[in-house]
């Protein structure tokens, strides 16, 4: 009975992703006999082994006793994250791990799953979305474990709790305006950001005049201007002809726009040059070559170099001389489809994709909203996580410092994705059990 | 909770699924080429390999100067951890300045040379700190076994190995070879991985090079050079020796000489080779070249008689003056004595014409072609350019500028029965798989005299040595024929000859019958004694004496020496 309803689909496709990464792995650590990549095959393994365990175990538990434990789950990881930015380790500037001998363990990884799991719950209990004053709730469940990761500062880790509260919300059955207010704001904070970045680190006078135009704050506001006046003159003119426009609406939607510019201009204020041109540097490697830019070109290089069938396991040139840089962490894809080529690339992909579509089938046939909630948050997790590693692996997302989940190298990210994936298989074995 | 919404939420997934793996596609399949372009121009790197400079071997086979390898430090600078420890490490071994290192450490280049070519301790205590961005590389040094042998003939190369002095620099196109070009892999920090290389060949096309040089001869020069300049100083020392029959150079020495732990505080004229590149008024030894002529052309006897004007004689406008006050000497007389007025008269008898033709014959006025950098040809004028005194002049060796082995190898022609043989230095040239490449052999340039006149000449130059101004060259058991020379130099502040200012030198061969050596021994402006014959002859004798014992040279049955000396 729970053979049948075990998702053999997902289970296998994660199970081979794994294998994947642990064999880019191998490859790195066979080629580069340096002491930095000691034991780093061991302790995956380890990881994956924990991993399978800890599914086996959880799968004897029926997942509804998560609601229980959501609270605690969640305000558990908000002590460790602050802890962490007490006692943790400082690796490279950024204090986000506990380590213990030769393990070490990172909070914000548990954090995501709490906060999925918490605000699932509170989703589910919500029921009737009325106001804007119900976002409330969410938005500082989000905006803590957030606040706390920033302090790290691990820019990168923060990213993923954005879509997993707008993707819950939106399937939790928030109100269409809300989630299009947050998606606009969202997608043109991170335009705006990043073309007048683009714009300002560019030596060169850019030719385009829109970028011209969203570079310069003075012309933005003029376009605020013109904007608000245009909205009142079709708001006027529309009532003139007896159209009901709702002015409150129209009015949402410019405020969005203008939070939108003034938020990429603080934003822009608040970051260090170094964070800027890993953000847009793939827009083009070549603004700084030899640093954020070098990553891009190196990746792109072993991605390009692999082509159809790739160099073979072993044989990568650019990942074993050491042209590549974060080999078995971020940029463990580009190794892969330098030895395994479109071929192996594909593959991956299309593993991670059954993954996701499994996970999307499961939101479906969860047996109630809390179920399709947390499987929501995950697969949101999990898509996010890939196509920003991945797409930055091929120069057309910014370097975020997002790890492939299952894939890259480290303990916590694969135990607890491992983890996530037993919660999905556990909501679909448990479809039927009320 | 709207299920549906799930259906977009699976629709984005899909769209950007498929917009990732078309950029994949397009990435690794349709700009394939390109990538591929770039991955080769990064990893593949044509590395030039510097050939190993051929070894320099004496005529026995011993080395005079071979190639080691050793470590050069370079520094990454951009790996560096900690650059004032890197600096003040690297700089306390190398014994560099530390600013100078730490301004190095922070440069914005890739790589920087912090030393090249050090020593092998310096090298291991640099390897045991361990120091992250330091690394070796390995290049060929140039190393002279002994450090003061022959060290302007085999002169030195640069840091690059190039030759820059002597043999070295003459002989380079030789034993420096071609360097060897290898494509192979490279990592990203420019280090190769020669298990990809595609053609990793080391040829070695340079050349080895087998010297006539003689290193204990050599030495036994070295020896008694450094004797005499400790003894006389000076400007200028050289001694030369060559094998009579055949020309070979067997030793060339020279001081002042520089020291090759410090080439870079040596001065142009220590590095010179004096023996071919500087000429000089030989003064009396020249006057074998007047007497051979005077011989050969049958214009006098060694037993007629010369009036030697009691030490003052006046040609022209000028006087020939004698050391000593001479009456009526045979012309054999003249030469043992080191008459000028004698000689002077001699000249007379065989002409303008006829002394610069045996000049000429003898291989003044022209260069050797020994094969070494910078020789010159000194100083011979036509006859038509000669003034009324200059052929008396020329006859006791004023007015002529010779190279110590222009007139070396003069005499030289005379111990060989009057044969002029082409001085060489260099035997052979080999290849590293030991075949000859290149063999120079003896070579006789012109028979200058009959050997009869050369035999008559011999005896008269053993008069020299046995009772006259070269008795102290006398080595016991050898018949030695030889002849001092003592030339006054011009003064330049006066333009006359100076009074006070003399370059002494002895040349001569033995044993006189049948010899093997010819040996030219001079001193340029030797302190306090002057005289040729006190100054040279004396080193003449050591180098002659101890030559003899390592050749082997059987000595006379000393009977004879003895009935001989009375």
């Amino acid at each position: 009975m729970n053979r049948l309803r075990f998702d053999f689909w997902l289970f296998i496709s994660m199970f081979l992703v794994c294998v994947l990464g642990i064999l880019g792995i191998f490859s790195i650590i066979y080629q580069n006999q340096v002491a930095v990549y000691s034991n780093v095959l061991v302790k995956q393994i380890l990881a994956f082994a924990i991993g399978l365990l800890v599914i086996i175990f959880y799968l004897q538990f029926n997942y509804p006793t998560l609601k229980k434990y959501a609270l605690g789950f969640y305000i558990a990881s908000l002590v460790l994250l602050v802890l962490v930015l007490l006692f943790g380790t400082r690796v490279r500037g950024v204090r986000s791990w506990f380590a213990f001998g030769m393990f070490s363990f990172q909070p914000s990884e548990l954090a995501k799953l709490a906060f999925i799991m918490f605000l699932a719950k509170y989703i589910e209990e919500m029921r009737t979305w009325k106001s804007w004053r119900d976002l409330f709730w969410p938005l500082l469940l989000l905006l803590v474990p957030v606040g706390l990761i920033l302090l790290q500062p691990d820019f990168g880790s923060t990213l993923v709790f954005f879509p997993i509260l707008v993707v819950m919300l939106y399937v939790g059955g928030c109100r269409l305006k809300y989630i299009l207010a947050m998606t606009g704001f969202g997608l043109l904070i991170s335009f705006l950001t990043m073309v007048r970045i683009y714009a300002e680190l560019k030596s060169t006078a850019v030719d385009n005049y829109v970028i011209r135009v969203i570079a310069n704050m003075n012309y933005l506001l003029v376009f605020l201007v013109a904007l608000f006046l245009l909205i009142a003159l079709i708001y006027f003119l529309a009532k003139r002809l007896k159209y009901e426009l709702s002015f409150k609406q129209m009015m949402a939607g410019f405020s969005v726009v203008t939070a939108g510019i003034l938020s990429s201009y603080v934003f822009e204020l608040l970051m260090k040059t170094y964070q800027k041109k890993r953000l847009v540097v793939f827009l083009d490697p070549y603004l700084d070559p030899l640093g954020a830019g070098y990553n891009i070109i190196q990746s792109k290089i072993a991605v390009g170099s692999g082509g159809w069938l790739g160099k073979g396991l072993l044989y990568g040139t650019q990942s074993r001389l050491g042209f590549l840089p974060e080999q078995h962490t971020d940029f463990i894809f580009s190794v892969l489809a330098e030895e395994f080529g479109f071929a192996g690339g594909a593959l991956l992909l299309i593993l991670l994709f059954i993954i996701i579509w499994r996970g999307i089938i499961i939101i479906n046939q969860a047996r109630d909203e809390f179920g399709a909630l947390v499987a929501t948050g995950i697969v949101t997790m999990f898509a996010f996580h890939i196509f920003l590693n991945i797409g930055m692996t091929l120069g057309i997302m910014p370097i975020t410092g997002v790890p492939l989940p299952l894939v890259s190298y480290g303990g916590s990210s694969l135990i607890m994705n491992m983890f996530a994936i037993g919660i999905l298989l556990n909501i679909r074995m448990k479809r039927f059990y009320y | 909770m709207s299920r549906k919404r799930a259906g977009l939420v699976a629709f984005c997934v899909l769209l950007l699924f498929f917009g990732v793996v078309g950029r994949l596609y397009f990435v690794q399949v349709l700009q394939y080429r390109k990538f591929t372009g770039l991955k080769e121009k990064q990893y593949i790197q044509t590395v030039e390999i510097k050939p190993k400079r051929g070894t320099i071997f004496d005529c026995q086979g011993r080395e005079l100067a071979l190639s080691i390898d050793v470590d050069s430090v370079c520094a990454f600078p951009r790996q560096i951890e900690n650059i004032p420890e890197t600096a003040a490490k690297l700089a306390r071994v190398l014994d560099l300045d530390q600013e100078v290192v730490k301004e190095k450490l922070k440069s914005e280049k890739y790589f920087v040379w912090i030393a090249r070519k050090i020593e092998t301790e310096q090298a291991r205590a640099i390897k045991s700190y361990n120091l992250k961005g330091v690394d070796f590389v390995k290049e060929s040094k140039r190393c002279y076994p002994d450090e003061h042998l022959a060290n302007q003939l085999l002169g030195f190369v640069g840091i690059d190995n190039d030759g820059l002095t002597g043999i070295e620099k003459f002989y380079d196109g030789y034993i420096k070879g071609e360097s060897s070009f290898i494509i192979q892999g490279k990592d990203a920090k420019g280090r190769s991985v020669l298990n990809d290389t595609e053609t990793c060949y080391t040829s070695n096309n340079s050349n080895d090079l087998i010297l006539t040089i003689d290193k204990t001869i050599q030495y036994i020069a070295e020896r008694e050079l450094d004797a005499a300049w400790a003894q006389y100083s000076g400007r200028n020392a050289i001694i030369i020796v060559e094998k009579t029959k055949t020309g070979e150079i067997l030793a060339l020495a020279g001081r002042p000489t520089f020291s090759y732990q410090k080439v870079k505080e040596s001065s142009i004229d220590e590095m010179r080779l004096r023996a071919i590149t500087d000429f000089y008024e030989p003064g009396s030894t020249f006057k074998i070249v007047t007497a051979a002529a005077a011989l050969e052309e049958r214009v006098t006897k060694p037993e007629d008689r010369y009036f030697c004007e009691n030490g003052s004689y006046k040609v022209g406008p000028t006087f020939i003056r004698d050391h000593e006050k001479e009456g009526w000497l045979t012309f054999a007389q003249v030469i043992e004595r080191s008459s000028n007025i004698g000689t002077a008269k001699v000249a007379d008898k065989i002409g303008r014409e006829k002394l610069y033709y045996y000049s000429k014959m003898f291989g003044f006025g022209s260069m050797t072609g020994i094969g070494l950098p910078g020789e010159t040809q000194g100083l011979l004028r036509k006859p038509k350019d000669w003034s009324s005194i200059s052929l008396g002049r020329i006859s006791f060796g004023q007015e002529i500028g010779v190279t110590p082995l222009q007139i070396l190898n003069a005499v030289n022609a005379v111990a060989n029965g009057g044969v002029l043989m082409q001085p060489m230095i260099v035997k052979a040239i080999r290849n590293k798989n030991g075949a000859i490449i290149k063999e120079y052999n003896p070579q006789i340039v012109r028979k200058v005299i009959s050997p009869e006149t050369a035999k008559t000449l011999t005896e008269i130059l053993k008069g020299v040595v046995d009772r006259g101004t070269g008795s102290m060259a006398q080595v016991k058991g050898y018949d030695i024929a030889g002849k001092t020379g003592t030339a006054q130099k011009i003064d330049p502040s006066i333009r006359k000859y100076s009074s006070s200012k003399y370059v002494a030198s002895f040349v001569g061969y033995l044993p006189a019958d049948d010899p093997e050596v010819t040996i030219l021994v001079i001193i340029d402006e030797p302190k306090e004694i002057y005289w040729g014959g006190s100054v040279c002859a004396p080193v003449f004798a050591n180098v002659a004496r101890d030559i003899m014992r390592y050749l082997n040279i059987p000595a006379k049955a000393p009977l004879l020496a003895s009935t001989k000396k009375i």
